[in-house]
Formats: C-alpha cells, sequence, structure tokens
C-alpha cells in the first residue's frame, strides 16, 4: 500500500516539476535564450533591449529608393508606442510593427528626403516587458530615386 | 447447576468452534487481500503508461498554446477586401457634375463586399452611397477614426413624416406630433429612415451598407441589369414617386438617371484594360532579360541596344507597342498590381534621350497591403505626368511620344520596396498578361 502510494506521490511531484517548467514567463525564455546563445555572457547583458538587424543594410554604396521602409529587429517585442527614435532631416513618418512583434517597421509617410538620413534608435525605446534599450543606436540610409534611363 | 455446566461447557465448545471459524475466514480474507494487491500491482504500470501519455500530451498542448509565449501573434486583420478595384477606381457624379473616387480603398472594399454578397453591381451601391453622402465617400480616408472604427453618423437629415409621406423637411411640431406625425431622422453613410427602419444601425457602415444593398436586390436590381431596373430601383430606394428622380426636396437633379451614368462609366471596357496593362491590348514588342517576348529580351537576347544597359532595372524593363498614328499620342494608364489598385504619386519627370523625349515617374502604395512600387514610364512625351492628387490605378499616367519621337512604344520599369531594398519586377509577370 505504502508502494502505491509512493508512486502515486512521485508521478503527481514529475507533474508538478513539468507543469512549472512549462509555465515560465515568456520573457524569462527570451532571456534565457538570449544568454545561451550570447558568445561572451554576463549577467548584465541580457536585461537590455538590442537591436538584433536593421535592414536595408546601410553604407557608402548602399542606395535605395526614397520609399524605403527600415526594418528593425529587436531581442524582445516592441510595440510601435513605445518604439522611440528621431529622423534627420526630418520627414513624417509611420511606425508599425512587422511579421513578428520583435520587428518594428519605419516607413517614411511618403518618402524620405534624398540624400543621407540618419536615424537614432533612442535609449528610451522599451520592449513590452519592460527592458529598456542598451544605448542608442544610429543608423543612416542613403536614397535617391534612380538617376539615368532613355 | 449441572445443567447449567453443561451449557457453559458446549457454549465455551461453541465458542472455541467459532474462534476457529473466524480466523479460517480471517485466513481467507487475507488471502483475498494479498491476491488483490498482486493484482493491483499489474495496473500500477498501466497507470504510469497513461500518465506520461496525459504528460506528453499536456506538453504538447503547451507549446502549441500561449502559455509558453514563443509563437507568432496573430496580425490584426487587413481592412478592405480583394476586387474593391473597379470601383475604387470609378468616378462617380452628384448633381450633374463629377465628383471625385472614392478615397478608402477599405470603404471601396466595404461596398463591394456587400454589393457581392446580395448580388447587385457594386458600382450602383457605390453611385447611391456617392449620391447619399458624397462628403464621406471622397474626404475619409483609411486612417479617418470611422473607417477604423466602422462607425459614421454624419449629419442627420431630418423631415416631417405622416402616414409614410413626407409633409415638411424639418422637425415635426408638437401640433403635428399630436396630430400623428413623427420626425423621420436620416442618418450614417446611406442616410437611412429611423421612422422606417428603426432597427438597423445606420451609424454601423457595413451594416447599413449591407442593408441598402439587400434593399436594391429587393427592388429587382439583378447583377446586370438594364437601365430600367437601375432606375427603378434607385426610384424605390430614395422614395422617388415617379422618373426623373428629381422630385424630392434637396434633389433638384435625375438621381436614378446618374446612377445609371455612374455604372455605364464604372463598367467602361477602357478602365479594366488599362488596369493590367499601361496601354489597353497593348503588345509587349519587348521582355525582359529574363522573361524575353517575340525573341527580345532587354539587355538580353534579341535586345538591339545593348549599349543602354547602364542603369538600374533596365533588364527587368519591357516595351508595349502604341499605335503607328504619328499624329496621336497613346494614352500610357498607371497599372493595377497583383490586381490591386495602387495609389500612384507623381514624383518627378527626367530627360530622355532625345527631347521630347522624357520619363514619368510615380511612386505608388497598395492600401490594401501597403506595399510600395516604383514605375518609370520612357519614351513619353514631356509634360505629360499626371499630377493629380488622387491619381489611382486606371489613370493616365503620360502619353507616348509619338509625334517627332518615332518610338511608338513606353518602356516600363517597375520595382517594389522589400525589407532589403528594391526588388525590380520582371515585368511580364506583371503587366499586359494575356
Amino acid at each position: 500500500m505504502k508502494k502505491k502510494i509512493l508512486i502515486v506521490l512521485a508521478i503527481l511531484f514529475f507533474l508538478f516539476l513539468i507543469i512549472v517548467v512549462f509555465r515560465i514567463n515568456p520573457t524569462e525564455n527570451y532571456q534565457n535564450k538570449d544568454r545561451v546563445s550570447s558568445a561572451t555572457p554576463t549577467q548584465t547583458e541580457v536585461f537590455f533591449l538590442k537591436t538584433e538587424s536593421i535592414l536595408p543594410a546601410q553604407g557608402e554604396d548602399s542606395q535605395y529608393l526614397p520609399i524605403q521602409f527600415v526594418t528593425i529587429t529587436f531581442n524582445f517585442p516592441v510595440t510601435p508606442d513605445k518604439f522611440s527614435y528621431k529622423a534627420d532631416p526630418l520627414v513624417e513618418t509611420e511606425v508599425k510593427n512587422g511579421d513578428s512583434p520583435n520587428i518594428i517597421i519605419l516607413s517614411p509617410k511618403e518618402k524620405w528626403q534624398e540624400g543621407i538620413t540618419t536615424i537614432t534608435i533612442l535609449q528610451n525605446t522599451m520592449s513590452t516587458n519592460g527592458v529598456y534599450l542598451e544605448k542608442p543606436i544610429i543608423y543612416k540610409i542613403k536614397t535617391a530615386f534612380p538617376k539615368g534611363g532613355v | 447447576m449441572a445443567e447449567e455446566r453443561r451449557r457453559g461447557a458446549v457454549d465455551k465448545i461453541n465458542s472455541a468452534v467459532d474462534s476457529a471459524r473466524k480466523i479460517k475466514t480471517a485466513y481467507k480474507l487475507s488471502r483475498t487481500a494479498g491476491a488483490a494487491v498482486s493484482t493491483s500491482e499489474v495496473w500500477i504500470p498501466i497507470v504510469i503508461v497513461a500518465v506520461v501519455i496525459l504528460i506528453i500530451v499536456f506538453i504538447i498542448l503547451l507549446s502549441g498554446g500561449s502559455g509558453v509565449g514563443l509563437g507568432k501573434e496573430e496580425s490584426t486583420p487587413e481592412g478592405g477586401s480583394p476586387g474593391s478595384g473597379n470601383i475604387f477606381s470609378c468616378r462617380f457624379t452628384r448633381s450633374g457634375q463629377q465628383v471625385n473616387t472614392i478615397k478608402s480603398s477599405i470603404l471601396a472594399g466595404w461596398i463591394n463586399d456587400a454589393a457581392i454578397s446580395a448580388g447587385v453591381p457594386p458600382a450602383v451601391l457605390a453611385s447611391v452611397a456617392m449620391h447619399e453622402n458624397p462628403g464621406f465617400l471622397t474626404t475619409y480616408d483609411n486612417n479617418s477614426p470611422e473607417i477604423t472604427s466602422n462607425h459614421f453618423c454624419g449629419a442627420e437629415g431630418i423631415n416631417c413624416t405622416q402616414n409614410g409621406q413626407n409633409i415638411a423637411t424639418r422637425a415635426c411640431t408638437a401640433d403635428e406630433i399630436r396630430n400623428g406625425a413623427e420626425t423621420d431622422r436620416h442618418r450614417g453613410l446611406l442616410q437611412i429612415s429611423s421612422v422606417f427602419y428603426p432597427t438597423v444601425d445606420a451609424c454601423n457602415i457595413t451594416e447599413s451598407l449591407t442593408w441598402a444593398a439587400i434593399k436594391l436586390k429587393d427592388y429587382i436590381l439583378t447583377s446586370t441589369p438594364t437601365e430600367a431596373q437601375v432606375k427603378a430601383a434607385v426610384a424605390a430606394y430614395g422614395g422617388f414617386s415617379r422618373q426623373p428622380c428629381n422630385t424630392h426636396a434637396g434633389y433638384p437633379y435625375d438621381y436614378c438617371g446618374e446612377v445609371w451614368q455612374d455604372y455605364q462609366s464604372c463598367q467602361a471596357p477602357i478602365a479594366a484594360d488599362a488596369s493590367s496593362c499601361p496601354i489597353p491590348n497593348g503588345t509587349i514588342t519587348c521582355g525582359s532579360k529574363n522573361r524575353p517576348v517575340n525573341g527580345c529580351g532587354h539587355c538580353g537576347v534579341g535586345y538591339p541596344r545593348p549599349d543602354l544597359c547602364t542603369y538600374d532595372g533596365i533588364s527587368y524593363a519591357m516595351d508595349i507597342g502604341g499605335d503607328n498614328n504619328e499624329s496621336t499620342f497613346d494614352p500610357v494608364y498607371l497599372p493595377k498590381i497583383n490586381g490591386h489598385v495602387i495609389k500612384w504619386t507623381f514624383e518627378d519627370q527626367v530627360n530622355g534621350s532625345t527631347p521630347p523625349q522624357a520619363i514619368q515617374r510615380y511612386r505608388g502604395v497598395d492600401e490594401l497591403t501597403d506595399e510600395r512600387y516604383f514605375i518609370s514610364l520612357h519614351h513619353t512625351q514631356s509634360g505629360t505626368g499626371n499630377r493629380g492628387a488622387n491619381v489611382v490605378s486606371g489613370d493616365i499616367g503620360a502619353r507616348i511620344c509619338a509625334n517627332g519621337c518615332n518610338e511608338n512604344h513606353v518602356h516600363v520599369q517597375l520595382g517594389r520596396v522589400i525589407a532589403s531594398g528594391t526588388d525590380w519586377l520582371e515585368g511580364p509577370d506583371y503587366l499586359c498578361k494575356r
């Protein structure tokens, strides 16, 4: 009889463990993932919001149409209202989420001013789990309508 | 006493026999219990397996659900719907004057959906809406709170009604109300009467459109109606006692006739062609490098001018032939892309190879999908770009430079903006497909 009780208790405990493990807050999952994937992990690094990529690629030789949108992928979900930035030269812009909550799409409402536009993602940008940007991020996009043609 | 003693001895013997029986029974019971225990040890593994299976199922459910939180968030459905294009690019008439197009592609989609569901032509429903509330259709865009919330009441049209007849275009007086009259309020996009249709939510745009489409259907409007059917249905909808429909106070024009005209012009075949090919019924005279047509692909097979292949996008371009009459400038229409109406904005004109040739360039946005495009129309007449504020697919974007240019074709380059930059599109894959 005692044997039966012990077996049932063991099963219940195992079940409890499974529930606890899989009920962990999603953001903690992200943090854990971040911690694992970090090349040089530190304890404080995981608590910052960071950009994983910004498209299109920037560079002296890269030039895009002035209607180009900018796709910013963060390590945590960010909503448009918590995405803080400035553009220089200033034009009217639109911000929305992309295919994933971690992606922010920044578009000029009409077009960027031809030439170089500097977009600064400000440090008060915050993820949905309350994590702030590690440091301001400066991104430059060079735009122009194509020259030439016959 | 001896009897008592004897009875006591018998009792003792009986008691001893009972005790023996009890022991035997207890032994039997203990044997049975032992058997039961050994039987329970058989189903314990079964219980364990069942629990493990339950745990696995539980884990699968958790990983597929929101508990883990790693799944992709559901996106908010976009407004509008496919097929809104036709009425979105139509121009409507009111009070004898052509008014503008429907500004909101979402609203155009709702009109289209309501009409198609009821089996009536979308252009008729759109024209009725344009007559009932032109201001709303021509000025409210997709970002308007009324569109995003699907709620528009608008200014009320008020009149006094008695026994089903309008007796005054104002609220009823106290005397009139005492005599059985009611103040009738017409609200929303379709100006639906609060007296005759009190249960319809006139401020809910889609509900009012659905109601109006069904009403028109009830008035014997088919999906391909005759002139008489359109005018009769609209007359009944508007409450006109006879045609022409100009008998209402505030309607000094032929409401029914204008709806018929709008329906006709929205049906014009040239608009349909213009939406798919910049030159209606035009012929591709040279395809792109990767999609050659008739043995010619820009900067590829059979291309006569490889020396021109020096600028962005030319390898993806296509040539579409105009007619050979040197005295006419064929109009070049701004196209639909993937069947969607694009809002085009004139960007600039740049010089072509020889004056008066020029290149008209537009940037475009698909308001249903938010996709952005860039189109350039080469070999066009200088100054023929469309600088209008509300230019959409089907509108004229340029005229071929024929007189003095000897080109007789338009060279079209189409680019789409994607995350990594400009995606030049293979022209023949998108335009003038037969």
